[in-house]
């Protein structure tokens, strides 16, 4: 507590900075930094792997914390001076000492303020713009919703349809209504298909985002246990992503069939995706290798560059719509030999001789399971190497899961590199009741870890890199 | 993590190689050791031979930058050394004076007053393990005459050779220049033994050529090494680790197109000395402590397999230990190897080699490390002492 109170006083970042900072972070979002203001333990060792961008925004709030903070010190100013009362003098050593702790709230009243009187009505202003332009746009429309994989699916999407068909699709991980209407602005109006990633964080999001898009068709990428800080139950996010399956009615829906919680939520009218293929449509002779993966599709010869075995079903499943499409065998063909890995996402980068496979931009238990099965199979490595910070918004569930990562990661690699924070120990407890009997390196500083990776591997070496842990999870 | 041993780096010192000893320590072995969790003590030893130590002088930016530099060596940085029972690193602080205890010591330095042996010497006065060659064979190594001689000794192929002493050559130039003639044949090779990175050294194709080149070696050094030219030439340079047991990089071959390296080719220039050579090494080249070299070298197994055994034999007959690279000169049509020279220290510890023979800078740090610390415990159980009665009876 001291010690908390004490990290106030720092001087290079300055308080001002590390909460102006986290506020950054949080995308102003008050609830997680309020969360993260109550976590933190240390303020002085806040910001480690970015710096504060001084937008208009943050300049703005900057300005205002000055003149609070000299409006501040000005009545206790006068306190001391107008008053030679003993009470004042101790009022006003009070109010110094509680400076620090007023401060963090006081920085966001005027995001709340703005938040209700400017931001919310302009929001409404262009969510219903969006809403409207896309009831008149001819294109079919595509959402792609899941705990995981729904960028992935996206994106494959995207590039075997563009062969054929003018697509347009949310770009990076845009997957909420904002950001969405941000994207509809830019539309020509001519595109044939829209694809639309819907990112889900409470119950609801997604039917508003049905709303506001009006969806053709539908893809359910996966479920898994992320966000469960939110969303409390595994039972919650399914009903969530659902909602999607509400809203279709009779259109079509693709699931992943290789999700064991989308397979028993299939009521039979929905179209199963999977390693296996398609139903009427089967995956054969598949071949896994570090840097692509073959398999066959009816007559399709499929040489991706899209790394490990859970990519197959997705690739099947553009390869189907883009026959209902009406895309041609040889454009299908184009669209699938442009498929190339995604930033962060299972991309293999060849690093000092290494084949080091970044993922980290996955976060859920679902993706490291992926990640791990893809290293299991993949054989005639000097050693394999892992490396994360582990998971993070995994609420009250969060030891068991990352004990169970623990135990994965035990027999399967060699090197286990765990970036330092708060989950470490029950990885650790994992690796330990799974007797592993490799190299544990735990690393302090993940950027400064990240920076010299190339001195850690070699020739013969397969590095899988997943996860990533922001600052405002610290 | 469980390694929280204090590992002092040596680097800098008085050398023409003292920037490349920089990015050498820097680089390849404070920054490996740092993710390894050790504590690391920067020593930088400066041009004109002062010691400092301080969080700075293990950045790259403080040498990059004339006022950074001279602003990390403020009073307190400067460090004395204590050689009781152990190494132990004295330096002044704001609050006093700062007692540091070093477990291990990775010497960095190449070329004079480190890489020499000289160091080597004073780490064995404080009786501290330390990484790399030790005394004894660091100064073979930095002396190509005495390592010819020892290949000579050991039945191991070295281009036929003469030396002078400096004195010799400057008494009676006239009987050196014709000792040479008539004892070697051209093109030569003249060296100043003593230095490392090429310095002094002069490719002479006639006699005519002959004097000026030996006056140049006599400018950098005590003694000369003249020795003849290998023709259908291949060099080729295999990195090394180990103390009895080795490990082997992969052999290397610059791609220097005929030429010799000399210092700038090596360090300055990337390598990219001479018409031909194109950026990038072309296909097969990479880009090395030295330039642009090929990795594995392209030759015959049979060719391979020779200059294996030629490093392999001169590192057990030099007595090297840790980390060295061994120097050879092939004759292509004869197929002959000759050994040519030893580096103690190879610049950046080729790492760039052994991260392709699969062997990360991580792990060969801490293998390094290891070998130190298994030939400083073998060097304890040699007995130091011996008891006579000879004060008694003096």
């Amino acid at each position: 507590m001291t010690k908390k109170y004490l990290s106030r006083f720092t001087i290079k970042p300055d308080y001002g900075e590390v909460l102006l900072y986290m506020l950054q972070q949080t995308e102003y979002d008050v609830k997680e930094y309020l969360k993260w203001l109550h976590r933190v333990k240390n303020f002085r060792t806040v910001i480690k792997r970015q710096s504060l961008v001084k937008t208009k925004k943050i300049r703005l709030l900057d300005l205002m914390l000055v003149i609070f903070t000299m409006l501040y010190a000005a009545g206790i100013f006068c306190l001391v001076w107008f008053s030679e009362a003993i009470w004042a003098n101790v009022l006003a050593l009070v109010l110094l000492l509680i400076l620090p702790l007023v401060t963090p709230y006081v920085i966001i009243v005027p995001l709340v303020i703005s938040k209700y009187l400017i931001q919310k009505p302009a929001e409404k202003k262009i969510l219903a713009r969006a809403k409207a332009k896309l009831a008149a746009h001819p294109a079919a429309k595509i959402a792609v919703v899941g705990s995981y994989g729904k960028t992935t699916a996206k994106e494959v999407l995207r590039i075997v349809l563009s062969a054929g068909k003018k697509v347009a699709a949310t770009p990076g991980n845009i997957n909420q209504p904002l950001g969405i209407a941000k994207f509809v602005d830019k539309l020509n109006g001519d595109e044939d298909i829209l694809i639309i990633e819907m990112g889900e964080f409470r119950a609801g999001d997604i039917t508003k985002m049905c709303d506001l898009v009006g969806p053709d068709i539908g893809f359910i990428t996966g479920v898994s246990e992320a966000h469960l800080a939110t969303f409390g139950n595994l039972q919650n996010i399914v009903k969530t992503l659902f909602e999607l399956r509400d809203f279709l009615g009779k259109k079509p829906l693709y699931l992943n069939g290789d999700n064991d919680i989308l397979r028993k939520e299939d009521n039979k009218s929905s179209i199963l995706y999977s390693v296996d293929g398609l139903a009427h449509e089967t995956v054969k002779k598949v071949e896994i290798e570090p840097l692509q993966t073959k398999f066959t599709l009816g007559k399709y010869k499929i040489t991706s560059q899209l790394i490990g075995r859970h990519n197959i079903g997705i690739v099947a499943a553009a390869v189907d719509l883009a026959e209902k499409f009406g895309m041609s065998a040889v454009k299908i063909e184009k669209g699938l030999k442009d498929l190339i890995p995604f930033e962060h996402r299972m991309q293999p980068v060849i690093v000092n001789g290494a084949i080091v496979i970044d993922d980290t931009y996955n976060g859920n238990l679902m993706g490291v399971t992926v990640g791990v099965n893809l290293v299991r199979e993949l054989d005639g490595f000097k050693r394999k190497i892992y490396v994360t910070p582990g998971l993070v918004e995994q609420g009250d569930k969060t030891r068991q899961i990352h004990v169970e990562i623990g135990k994965m990661l035990a027999d399967t690699f060699d090197v286990i590199v765990l970036m330092q924070n708060s989950v470490t120990d029950f990885i650790i407890e994992g690796l330990k009741k799974h007797k592993f009997a490799g190299e544990l390196l735990i690393e302090d500083n993940p950027l400064k870890f990240y920076q010299n990776l190339d001195k850690f591997v070699a020739v013969g070496d397969l590095v899988l890199m997943q996860n990533d842990w922001t600052d405002n999870y610290a | 993590m469980s390694t929280k041993k204090t590992v002092a780096v040596v680097f800098g010192s008085r050398a023409p190689e003292h920037d490349v000893s920089i990015i050498t320590a820097i680089s390849s072995i404070i920054e490996p050791l740092k993710l390894l969790g050790y504590k690391v003590v920067p020593i930088y030893i400066d041009k004109t031979g002062r010691w400092w130590t301080g969080d700075e002088f293990a950045r790259i930016e403080t040498y990059q930058n004339e006022k950074k530099l001279a602003h990390a060596m403020k009073r307190r940085n400067a460090i004395e050394l204590n050689v009781n029972e152990g190494l132990t690193i004295i330096k002044g602080t704001k609050l006093g004076v700062q007692y540091t205890k070093i477990d291990i010591v990775f010497p960095a330095t190449h070329g004079a007053f480190g890489e020499d042996g000289s160091l080597m010497g004073l780490l064995r006065m404080a009786n501290v393990p330390f990484a790399g060659c030790d005394m004894e064979a660091s100064v073979i190594a930095m002396n190509k005459i005495l390592s010819k001689i020892i290949a000579m000794q050991n039945g191991i192929a070295t281009p036929k050779f003469l030396y002078f002493s400096r004195r010799n050559f400057e008494t009676n130039p006239a009987a050196v220049i014709k000792e040479i003639n008539e004892g070697l044949k051209y093109p030569l090779f003249v060296k100043p033994p003593h230095l490392g990175s090429s310095i002094g050294i002069t490719k002479v194709s006639k006699k005519s050529e002959l004097e000026n080149a030996l006056e140049v070696a006599a400018h950098y050094d005590t003694q000369i090494l003249v020795e003849e030219g290998v023709e259908n030439l291949i060099e080729v340079t295999l990195p090394i680790i180990g103390n009895d047991e080795l490990t082997t990089g992969l052999l290397e071959r610059p791609l220097n197109r005929g030429e010799f390296f000399d210092f700038d080719t090596k360090y300055m220039n990337g390598g990219k000395k001479g018409k031909n050579s194109k950026a990038g090494g072309g296909k097969n080249g990479k880009l090395g402590a030295q330039g642009y070299s090929e990795i594995p070298a392209k030759l015959p197994a049979k060719l391979s397999v020779a200059a294996q055994n030629l490093a392999t034999a001169m590192y057990h007959a030099s007595g090297l230990s840790g980390i060295a690279r061994i120097d050879m000169l092939i004759d292509e049509k004869t197929g002959v190897v000759y050994f040519n020279e030893i580096n103690p220290l190879p610049g950046s510890l080729y790492v760039h080699n052994w991260a392709r023979a699969g062997i990360s800078n991580v792990e060969l740090i801490k293998k390094i490390l290891r070998l130190a610390e298994e030939k400083f415990a073998a060097e304890q159980k040699t007995a130091t002492t011996f008891k006579t009665n000879f004060l008694k009876q003096f």
